[in-house]
């Protein structure tokens, strides 16, 4: 495997039955933050917040199983199946407990992961928490794909494509089946660490109304809007992204 | 192939668990199980299948036995997660205020349509071809299939896997196939996914259990080897031969005058109806993180409930201000909940059509309030089977308990259990049941808090 550009380091770790591929930047010796990727991405869209984050902390973004650089079983996992897999990996790894950033998809990972393994969950960071309980279908989902394009930088393609390209559209397709009928909302009071919910003032995939159910039916959680930004805040206002997170990084050095 | 056609080809028409999936999800769309959900409900067309010869009549049902079974090299694609995948596939989103889960029963079937609750079964049959093995040569049936039991075993570690033979109720279907229970003993990742998905927030999980054992042979690992299963035989006629045996098999013309089964090693939860226990720890695990309430009606034997279930059918149409003195008796897969709202009649099923079946059903009669109407529909399963009642026998016992008409419906007194036209011909006979019905709302589970625990 090729060097990452932009990273310092790529590391294998044996678990969930694969090699799961991690991206890592930061001071090795500090708080960990680790950055759980959306549909069809990758850690490598990561590399914005890393980068503004990596004076203080050290931040970990692994491959999902089947996507990025980690192989996967031929048929998608579903999102419990993918929670599993982070599971294993933040045990295997000895992260567990260190601050979960989580964008898109990424976010309904991390609340399943409070379902089955609430022990390994740190404060967590949910930008752009995927699925709308009122958009559960695929064309309206695609719909608001499309309308969040607007928002997005171009150079955002740059660190997408390979990523689909690697996911494939048959297990980009079945995730987002998945993710469409996964009852995200039913197991958000699962998550009892601090959390904040980001979302960009234009995204149109977690829209306001969303976003606020959301943060309030977490138990710990606020709310944080981002001015003039769409769905992929972690790549397009990484400088303000990290201002938000910082004060929970008190909480993982505590 | 696509996997939830591959899985519909490999699960068996016939098979309890598959009936109950497909009675229940077309029973939710509001439609009935004619044909068993995969053929027609024609009257004519059963009279024509019922009159051919007896040695015709006979083959139909090997022949059937060879169709349903797969090739044996396809064996390592039996896979418990696409069966699981084809079960879930047949309901619809829901949210369901109630799911039942466990071993299949008639009873059960109708306790859930009252629900308006869908099935997941823990156990689905898969049949292998096979027309090499004699019906009454157990020990060659179990060692020729015993590497596809294995394997099959290996490569789907949730479930346990038990190759079911029974000559004395499946021969003619023997003489095509062999029987492999899939039996879940964790409950898996579609299952599960389907109880958080389309269950509703504080919703219950009905846990259907039947204690029933069989004495079972250890194979492999998660492998066994069931010889005959519940019916009109005991486990005792089974595995010690005796002159009853003896008069069966040469009736058959079989070359064997006993059969001589491989010893038992242990007791296992039966193949078919029995509940394995070990489902439990998943559920509780999947009801306690979700929210969900856990209920469970056990039961020693699979008819046992039949009784409790009639008498909450007949208080529930009562409550509704119809009379409830209409019974109808079913037996095996010959089920069909729409057909019994709509006549507004009262559902009590029999296992099969055997002595210990005629029993259960005359200890029924005996205790409960009389019905005016009793109409009693029979199974055919190819063959004399010891054990088997004749169709004047359960005749007699509906009419001398009804006050007003008792019959035999749907059945075809001079071909049965020979008759190959009896899933063609049940739903027409239930259909022709007088008398209409508005369908109900669903019961409300609290309703039934006296019966469960």
């Amino acid at each position: 495997m090729n060097a990452l550009k932009g990273w310092d380091a790529s590391e294998y770790t044996a678990a969930a039955g694969t090699r799961i591929h991690a991206a890592v930047l930061g001071r090795s010796e500090a708080p960990v933050v680790v950055c759980v990727h959306g549909l069809g991405c990758s850690h490598a869209y990561f590399l914005p917040i890393a980068s503004e984050l990596a004076e203080e902390v050290s931040v970990v973004a692994p491959d999902l199983p089947g996507f990025g650089r980690t192989f996967g079983p031929p048929d998608a996992l579903d999102i419990r199946g993918l929670s599993l897999a982070l599971a294993d990996w933040l045990r295997v790894s000895g992260r567990g407990g260190a601050l979960l950033l989580a964008n898109s998809a990424g976010c309904q990972v991390v609340v399943d992961l409070a379902v089955h393994a609430p022990e390994l969950l740190g404060p967590v960071v949910l930008v752009g928490p995927t699925v709308d309980r009122r958009a559960r279908s695929f064309r309206q989902q695609c719909i608001r794909l499309l309308a969040d394009q607007r928002w997005e930088s171009p150079s955002l393609a740059t660190a997408l494509l390979p990523a689909w390209i690697a996911c494939g559209p048959r297990r980009f397709a079945q995730t987002l089946r998945y993710m469409i009928s996964d009852p995200v909302e039913r197991k958000l009071h699962k998550v009892r660490t601090h959390t904040l919910v980001v979302r960009g003032e234009r995204d149109p995939i977690a829209p306001s109304e969303w976003a606020t159910e959301v943060a309030q039916a977490l138990p710990n959680a606020s709310l944080v809007e981002i001015r003039g930004t769409g769905h992929t805040v972690n790549w397009s206002a990484p400088k303000e992204l990290a201002q938000v997170v910082r004060p929970l990084l008190a909480i993982v050095r505590a | 192939m696509k996997l939830s056609a591959r899985a519909a080809r490999y699960l068996v028409d016939f098979d309890s668990g598959v009936n109950m999936v497909r009675a229940l999800a077309r029973f939710l769309r509001g439609k009935d199980h004619r044909g068993l959900s995969v053929g027609v409900g024609s009257r004519p067309l059963a009279n024509l299948v019922s009159s051919l010869p007896i040695r015709a009549r006979r083959r139909s049902f090997s022949a059937q036995g060879v169709l349903q079974g797969i090739p044996l090299d396809q064996a390592r694609h039996i896979s418990a997660d696409e069966m699981s995948e084809w079960v879930v596939s047949q309901y619809g989103p829901g949210p369901h205020q109630v799911v039942v889960v466990g071993c299949a029963s008639g009873a059960a079937l109708h306790l859930a349509a009252a629900l308006h609750a869908p099935f997941l079964p823990q156990t689905l049959l898969v049949a292998v071809r096979d027309l090499e093995t004699h019906p009454d040569d157990p020990v060659g049936a179990m060692e020729a299939l015993t590497p596809t039991t294995r394997l099959v075993a290996r490569s789907n570690p949730e479930i346990n896997v038990y190759h079911m033979h029974d000559p004395a109720q499946d021969r003619p279907m023997l003489e095509g196939m062999a029987y492999l229970r899939l039996k879940r003993h964790r409950l898996g990742r579609i299952f599960e996914r389907f109880l958080e998905e389309r269950l509703a927030p504080g919703g219950t999980v009905l846990v259907v259990a039947c204690r029933r054992t069989w004495p079972c042979h250890t194979i492999g690992e998660r492998a066994y080897f069931q010889f005959g299963c519940l019916g009109g035989l005991s486990e005792d006629d089974y595995h010690n031969s005796g002159p009853r045996i003896a008069d069966y098999l040469s009736r058959e013309g079989s070359p064997y005058q006993r059969w001589e089964p491989p010893m038992p090693d242990g007791r296992r939860p039966e193949a078919e109806w029995g509940f394995d226990p070990a489902l439990l720890a998943d559920l509780e695990l999947v009801t306690a993180r979700a929210g969900y309430q856990l209920r469970r009606l056990e039961m020693d034997e699979p008819q046992d409930i039949s009784g409790l279930v009639a008498e909450v059918y007949r208080s529930w149409y009562r409550r509704r201000g119809m009379s409830g003195q209409r019974l109808l008796v079913e037996s095996y897969v010959q089920w069909d909940p729409l057909w019994v709202l709509r006549t507004g009649a009262v559902p009590f099923w029999c296992r099969f059509n055997m002595q210990p079946d005629y029993q259960e059903l005359q200890r029924y009669l005996d205790s409960a309030e009389p019905y005016e109407e009793i109409f009693v529909n029979l199974f055919s399963q190819g063959l004399w089977s010891p054990g088997v009642v004749s169709v004047s026998q359960w005749r007699q016992l509906a009419i001398s308990n009804a006050t007003v008409v008792g019959d035999v419906i749907g059945v075809d007194e001079d071909s049965y259990p020979i008759d190959p036209g009896s899933t063609l011909r049940f739903q027409p006979a239930f259909a022709a049941i007088t008398g209409r019905h508005p369908l109900p709302a669903p019961l409300d589970i609290a309703d039934l808090d006296g019966v469960l625990t």
